[in-house]
Formats: structure tokens, sequence, C-alpha cells
């Protein structure tokens, strides 16, 4: 994992407002992101006091952003939500606005022009729901959007993949722990 | 990312003309590239213009004015200005540089042009235009329009290009406004194209509002998924104590879990942000005072730990690289003290 870390520092992060593409989406389909989101899920539900859906959901996602290494709008949304604490709220949005700042200037003058390409109506008003849908990226433009988007579907096939795999896991103990008695 | 390149027979000849234009240039005719320039510049939008764009910015501009007198004089002095200027963008890659070293080369020394275009006319043809790019980037309107595109150029780091080289293609208008947004589009039907990979049954909808359209639904039944997978994990927590799930992780499972008790979590997004901000050397001092707190009980974790699971100790020199990228092996034993037993 520190490849990708060294692969893609902060500053080169903040670049994504050039045409290449820092972070690929397609880390999320690694063996090894998912034995990682695996074993972080399995302790963060050790760590729910019980059998809450919701307090469920919520470790899971937060172990999700967590995996995510705070690389991506989403998953920095996701962790300040969850970060009661302020210094841990503090601290999450220094290491965000370090890399905001390089986009700042970038973004005024394309939200400005917003609604040139991609031919408006129906298209901006489907950007502004999948906005809504992923989590911190409501005020975004189309190409931050889009790649924010991407990489959102990737973590969510793995911690799909992920917690069935779990839950089924799961199950089949217990049945075979229920058989054994 | 890279625009597709043009086909590849335009490159050849555009060193041709180029090499015609300069000729009779260089060999104080300002007649015939006058004339020649003329017949050219009619057909703007033909396919002769981008030949044009081949050129660095004051030989085109030469080219298309109808400068019948002191044509040849002012080319190769203007010239060597702007030919410097292109140099800083592309120093990583040889060819680019070599290709535009060749470039400015026979655009300022016009004695010499036989030599240098026959070799960049065959390479050149396998390379993707660059340096004409960021000739025709050169001009003043569009440089202030992509630098205003681009202001994460100024990163810090000096070898990244500053602005988005972007080819006029045949038969487009190429004002500055058009081609910003034609670059901007470009983006966006890039990023388009990775989320159609991602999410099944888009690659036979065209369109962008239906690919939206599908790829809202992904993402909502993802969100759903998860919902419903989160309330059978529910369902069957309370009754299973974690123990036999060997089957399902295989290794690291000691370390991690040091990490995400409730101080871990805390240290996670404190070791991501800080290192993004002051690199690895603060990470090792936070790192310390971390493990340092917890040597208040070695041994009763430790004992509880493998008790619950076999042979995960062993593991802990491999895991530890992976995550951190330094030596963990003595803090991560230290690190399981942690544990909140369950």
């Amino acid at each position: 994992m520190i490849n990708s870390f060294s692969s893609s520092p902060p500053s080169s992060s903040s670049s994504s407002g050039s045409n290449n593409k820092p972070q690929q989406a397609s880390k999320w389909r690694s063996g090894t992101q998912h034995k990682i989101y695996g074993r972080r899920l399995l302790d963060a539900l050790r760590a729910t006091g019980g059998g809450q859906p919701r307090a469920v959901k919520a470790a899971a996602d937060s172990a999700l952003a967590l995996t995510a290494r705070g690389q991506t709008r989403w998953s920095r949304a996701i962790l300040l939500a969850g970060a009661a604490c302020s210094r841990r709220r503090v601290l999450v949005k220094a290491g965000g606005k370090i890399r905001r700042r390089h986009r700042r200037p970038q973004q005024q003058q394309a939200m400005a022009s917003k609604s040139k390409a991609a031919g408006d109506g129906k298209v901006q008003e489907r950007l502004r729901v999948l906005g809504r849908l992923v989590p911190g990226c409501r005020k975004l433009t189309a190409p931050d959007l889009l790649e924010e988007a991407a990489d959102y579907v990737a973590a969510l096939q793995m911690q799909v993949n992920t917690m069935r795999a779990l839950a089924d896991a799961l199950a089949a103990a217990q049945l075979s722990d229920a058989n054994a008695d | 990312m890279r625009h597709p390149s043009p086909p590849q027979q335009e490159l050849p000849t555009t060193g041709g003309e180029i090499q015609a234009a300069l000729i009779p240039a260089g060999a104080a005719g300002p007649a015939a590239p006058a004339s020649s320039a003329a017949g050219r510049g009619g057909g703007g939008s033909g396919g002769s213009f981008t030949a044009l764009l081949g050129l660095p910015t004051s030989q085109a501009m030469e080219l298309l004015l109808p400068r019948a007198t002191g044509a040849p004089p002012p080319p190769p002095a203007p010239a060597s200005a702007p030919a410097p200027a292109p140099a800083p963008t592309f120093p990583s890659d040889p060819h680019l540089v070599d290709r535009a070293a060749r470039f400015s080369a026979f655009a300022s020394a016009s004695p010499s042009p036989p030599s240098p275009p026959p070799p960049p006319a065959p390479p050149a043809g396998k390379r993707k235009p660059d340096p004409a790019d960021r000739a025709s980037k050169g001009k003043s309107a569009k440089k202030g329009k992509t630098a205003e595109e681009k202001p994460a150029g100024g990163d810090g780091e000096d070898e990244k290009p500053a602005y988005v080289h972007v080819r006029a293609r045949r038969g487009q208008a190429t004002d500055s406004h058009s081609l910003a947004e034609r670059a901007r589009r470009e983006k966006i039907n890039a990023r388009m194209e990775l989320l159609k990979e991602l999410v099944p049954g888009c690659s036979k909808v065209s369109g962008t509002a239906l690919v939206l359209d599908e790829i809202i639904n992904h993402v909502q039944s993802l969100q759903r998924q998860v919902e419903y997978l989160s309330m059978r994990l529910a369902a069957v927590n309370p009754r299973v104590d974690f123990g036999g799930l060997d089957s399902f992780l295989t290794t690291e499972c000691g370390r991690i879990a040091g990490l995400n008790c409730k101080n871990g979590i805390d240290l996670e997004q404190v070791t991501w942000s800080e290192m993004g901000v002051h690199g690895a050397r603060h990470l090792m001092q936070l790192q310390q005072q971390f493990w340092h707190g917890d040597l208040a009980h070695p041994h009763q974790a430790a004992s509880q730990w493998e008790k619950r699971v076999d042979g995960h100790l062993p593991v802990f020199s491999s895991s530890s690289p992976s995550l951190f990228g330094y030596d963990l092996t003595s803090s991560g034993k230290i690190a399981c003290n942690s544990i909140t037993p369950s």
C-alpha cells in the first residue's frame, strides 16, 4: 500500500485539474485492498456494540473511507461526518485543505462557466443527482464529480463484495456451530 | 491524459510543407512563400491549416499575413524567441525535446533546413504532435486562457506542463474559447469512459444522459446492497465470537486490529493527513507517542490475543512495511495491547 502513497503525493493529487488522473479507480479491485478493508471492517464491527444495522453501516462506511486514505473527496466527507472529535476533524480538514487550495482558482472559473458543455438540462440534472448520491460532492464540477463517482463506484463494489463474503462466512460458521451443538 | 493522435499521414506532409515553406523563405524569396501562404491561408479550415500549426508561431503568422517584403529577415529572429519557451515544458521526454529542438533549429537557421527535416518526418509520424501543439499554444490569447485553466501547474514541481495541449482538429474552429471548451469536453468524456467501464451494461447505451442514468441506478443499487448487508451482519453479529474467521481473513489481522481500536482510528487519520503535510518524520514521532502510551499492559493482552488467534504474531514483520513503509516489527507487537477484549 505504500506504493500507492508514494506514487501519488498530495501535490499531484491536487493536479487532477489537469488531464492526468493520479489515482486510478482500479486500485479498488486489487486483492490487497480487499484484505485490508476486510480486516478493518471486522474490527469496526467488533467495536460496534451489537446488532444495529445503522451502526454497522456507519462502521462499514467509515472503514471504507479509511481504506481510501483520504485521497478522495467522498472519503474525506465520510470521515468528517463520522469524526465527532474536534481534533480529528481539524486534522482531516487540514489534509483536505492542502489539496483544495490548488484547485480553487480553476474551480471558480469552471463553475462560472459550468453550463457550457455536456448539453444543459437533462445532463445537468443528472449530474446534480449524482452529486447528491456521492457523499461530499454536491457542488462539484463535471470532471471532478465524474472522477469522484468513478472511485466511489469502485469502492462501493469492493465494500459490497467484502460485506457479502463476511456475512456468508459468519452465517456458515454460525450454522456449523449450531449443528455441532 | 494525451489526446488520440491524428492520422499519421498528416505529419510527414506537414514536415514536407514546412520544408517547402521555409526553403524559399530562407533563400530570400518572399514572393514564393507569400503566394503559397495566400493559397494556404485561403483554405483556412482545410488540412493545410494544421500544417501551419506545426510551425512556430511567428513563422505561421508570417505565412498567413500577406507580407510581401521583408518576410525572411524577421522570421528567424522572433522564431528564436518562442523557441526556448516551449522547451521547458517537456524536459522529461527526450524525443519531444529532440523534436522541439529540431523545429526551432530549422526555423531559426534556415540555411540548413534539408538535414533536420527528413529525420523528424518519419519518426514524427509515430509520435504525437505535441511540439506542434506547443507552438500553436504559444499564442498569447490561448496561453492566458489555458494558464487560467491549469493553475495547478504551479505545484512546486517544475517539470509538470503548465497547460493542456489541444490539437485543433481538421475543420474545427480554433478560437481560444472553443478550444478551451473542447479541452474541457474531452476531459469530461474521458471520465465518462472510465465510468462506463466501471458500471456494467453501459457500453451499449449511447448518450451522456442515459449513461448517467445507468450510473445513478448502479450507485443507488450498490448503496441499497450495503444497507441490506449491514442488516444481515447486524443480525448475525451478537451470536458470533469472531473466533473462527481464519478462513475469511488470511494474515495481518493483529496489527490492523490494534490500529483500529478507538485510538487507532485517531492515529490512522492523523497518519495520512500528517503524511500529506509533514512527511514521514512526524509520522514516526506520532507513532512513538502512541505506542509508548500502551506499554502499560504488555503481557495480559498479548496472552489474550494469542489465545484467540493462532499464528498471527509471526506475520508482523512482513505486514508492517506494507502500511507505513518503515520497520514496525517491535511496535507492531506492542500494538496488540490496545485491543479491547470483546
